[in-house]
C-alpha cells in the first residue's frame, strides 16, 4: 500500500484511509450484485465441454468458443426435462441467468433451458428421444385412446396468434360449425414453449370439457417446432385422458408428440378435417339411413298387405277398434316425419300408402285376438261364424283363441 | 322415444342410435309392430340429428384458468 510517487503504475496513497479495504467477500458480494442485477435473462451459443453430472443430479459444464469459456450449472429439477443427453462437444444453446458461485468467486450461468442447436445435434437429440420414449412403451398401439368420430367440444393447443389457429377456424366453420371450439393459448416456440404446451393438455385435462385435444402449430424451422419434440409434451399427451391428436408444421415434419399423440395429422388444417366430419356428408348419410327405412319399411307392408288381404278373404274378419285407429294414426304420424325429413323425394308415399293403410287397418287377426276376441269357426263346412243365426243346436265348432284353440258344441241358439 | 329425450342426446349418440336402428331393421327380424316403432324413432333420430347440424355458428372460446383454479370460457372473436 505504499506508493512511490507519480511515475509509478501505482496511484499514490497519500494515506491508507483513502483505499476501501473490502473483505474478500464485501468484495465478491459486490461483483455479485453487479453481475446478477446488470443482466437480464440472456441466451448463450456454444460448445460444451467438461461435462459432469454430479451424483446429486445437477449438471455443471462450460460453454466455450474459440476464445473463451463460461461456467454453467443446471439444476437437477431442471435437467430432468432435458430432451437430449449433453455432451462434450455438442453445440447448444442456452437460457439463463448470470450469477456468482461466491464461495469459489466464479460467475457463471445458471441454466434454466439447454437445447441443441445445428441440424446434426437437433437430429441426434431427437432419435435419442424418440428411442427411450419408445422403449419406455410410449409410442405403443394399444396406448392409443380412440378418437371419437364426432366430437361436439374441440380443445386446441396453439398459439393465439398462430396460422395454426386461423387455418383449424376456417375448416371447422366450414364443415362443423355446430361444434363449440376451446383455445387453451399456449407459447409454441421459445423459452418455456414445451412447459407451457404441457400445462395446458393437463388444463384441459382438469377443465373436462374436450372431447378431443389438436395440440401444434403451423409450419417453421426445425428449431421453431422444437419445443414439440421436448420430453415435457410428449409425457403430458401420454398421461392425458382426453384423446389427442397431434398437428405440428407439414406434412415432411415429424416430431415426438406426433408418435405419442392419439392419431398423428400432417398439418393443423388437416387435424381438423380428421377430427370432424364433413357437414353435408353426414346430411346425406342421414338421408341415406332415412331412404333405407323408408324401403325397408314399404316393403315391409306391401308383404303384411298381401298376406291380410288373403287373409280377410278367407276368414272375412273385420273388427274395427281402437288399436287400428292409433296404428293408422301413428303410420300417419311416421309419414310425415318422412316428408320433413327426407324430403320432396317421399313426399308421394302417403299416396302410395294410401290404400295399404286400409289394408293396414284390418291388420293381423293376432293382434286383434291377444285382446280378448276370438275367431269361431263352423266345423261341418269350415266357416267362419259371424252370426248366431248360421248356427243350430249341437253344431260342432272351433273356437280360435290368440293361442291356441278349443272344439265344442252349441248348446242353445240364443238371439 | 319423445323429442325431450332425444334432446338430452348428444349427436354422435343419435346418430349411432340411427345407424343401429336401420341395420336392425334391415335384418327384418322384429315384428311389423316393433319395426313401426323402429321406424318412427328413426325417423326421430334423423330429424334430431339433421336439426343439430343445421344449427349455429361456429363459436370460438378461449379457457382461462382463474387464480383460484377454477376454469372460465371466454368468448373469442
Amino acid at each position: 500500500m505504499i506508493g512511490t510517487g507519480p511515475e509509478d503504475d501505482f496511484p499514490v496513497l497519500t494515506k491508507p484511509s483513502d483505499w476501501r479495504v473490502y473483505t474478500v467477500s464485501e468484495i465478491t458480494r459486490e461483483i455479485r450484485r453487479n453481475i446478477e442485477e446488470g443482466f437480464a435473462p440472456l441466451a448463450v451459443e456454444g460448445e460444451i465441454s467438461n461435462f459432469k453430472r454430479h451424483s446429486s443430479g445437477h449438471l455443471y459444464f462450460s460453454l466455450k468458443d474459440a476464445e473463451a469459456q463460461i461456467a454453467c450449472v443446471l439444476w437437477r429439477g431442471r435437467s430432468q426435462n432435458l430432451l437430449f443427453q449433453p455432451q462434450d462437444g455438442a453445440k447448444v444453446l442456452a437460457f439463463g441467468s448470470l450469477s456468482v458461485y461466491e464461495r469459489q468467486g466464479k460467475y457463471q450461468l445458471d441454466v434454466m433451458w439447454l437445447r441443441p442447436i445445428g441440424a446434426g445435434e437437433l437430429q441426434l437429440a431427437f432419435e435419442a428421444l424418440k428411442k427411450r420414449l419408445a422403449s419406455e412403451g410410449l409410442f405403443d398401439a394399444d396406448r392409443k385412446k380412440p378418437v371419437p368420430a364426432f366430437p361436439s367440444r374441440i380443445g386446441v393447443v396453439t398459439s393465439e396468434t398462430g396460422a395454426a389457429l386461423r387455418d383449424i377456424v376456417s375448416v371447422i366453420s366450414r364443415r362443423a360449425p355446430w361444434v363449440q371450439l376451446i383455445l387453451r393459448p399456449a407459447r409454441v416456440q421459445g423459452e418455456g414453449a414445451a412447459e407451457d404446451i404441457s400445462r395446458a393438455i393437463d388444463e384441459f385435462n382438469e377443465y373436462g370439457g374436450a372431447d378431443v385435444l389438436i395440440v401444434g402449430r403451423g409450419g417453421g424451422s426445425p428449431e421453431d417446432l422444437w419445443a414439440f419434440n421436448e420430453e415435457a409434451v410428449a409425457r403430458a399427451i401420454a398421461r392425458s385422458k382426453i384423446p389427442v391428436v397431434s398437428a405440428v408444421g407439414h406434412e415432411v415434419d415429424f416430431s415426438i408428440s406426433d408418435f405419442t399423440a392419439d392419431l398423428r395429422a400432417p398439418t393443423p388444417s388437416a387435424a381438423a378435417e380428421l377430427v370432424v366430419m364433413d357437414g353435408a356428408e353426414l346430411s346425406e348419410q342421414i338421408r341415406t339411413l332415412a331412404r333405407r327405412m323408408v324401403r325397408h319399411l314399404k316393403s315391409r307392408i306391401a308383404l303384411h298387405a298381401e298376406r291380410i288381404s288373403g287373409l280377410r278373404k278367407s276368414y272375412g274378419l273385420r273388427r274395427p277398434g281402437e288399436g287400428i285407429r292409433e296404428r293408422r294414426q301413428r303410420l300417419d304420424d311416421a309419414v310425415r316425419g318422412l316428408e320433413t325429413v327426407a324430403g320432396r323425394r317421399i313426399n308421394d308415399l302417403r299416396f302410395r300408402y294410401a290404400s295399404i293403410r286400409e289394408k293396414l287397418a284390418a291388420l293381423n287377426p293376432n293382434a286383434v285376438l291377444s285382446r280378448g276376441y276370438s275367431i269361431t269357426t263352423r266345423m261341418r263346412d269350415g266357416s267362419i261364424v259371424t252370426r248366431s243365426a248360421d248356427l243350430q243346436k249341437d253344431d260342432s265348432l272351433r273356437i280360435r283363441f290368440a293361442a291356441g284353440s278349443v272344439r265344442g258344441l252349441v248348446e242353445e241358439i240364443e238371439s | 322415444m319423445t323429442p325431450s329425450k332425444s334432446k338430452e342426446m348428444t349427436f354422435e349418440q343419435a346418430f349411432q342410435k340411427l345407424e343401429a336402428l336401420v341395420a336392425g331393421l334391415e335384418r327384418g327380424e322384429s315384428t311389423l309392430e316393433e319395426s313401426l316403432k323402429a321406424f318412427e324413432e328413426g325417423m326421430e333420430l334423423a330429424k334430431f340429428c339433421a336439426g343439430k347440424l343445421e344449427d349455429a355458428e361456429l363459436r370460438l372460446q378461449k379457457l382461462v384458468k382463474g387464480e383460484d383454479g377454477s376454469f372460465q370460457l371466454e368468448l373469442m372473436q
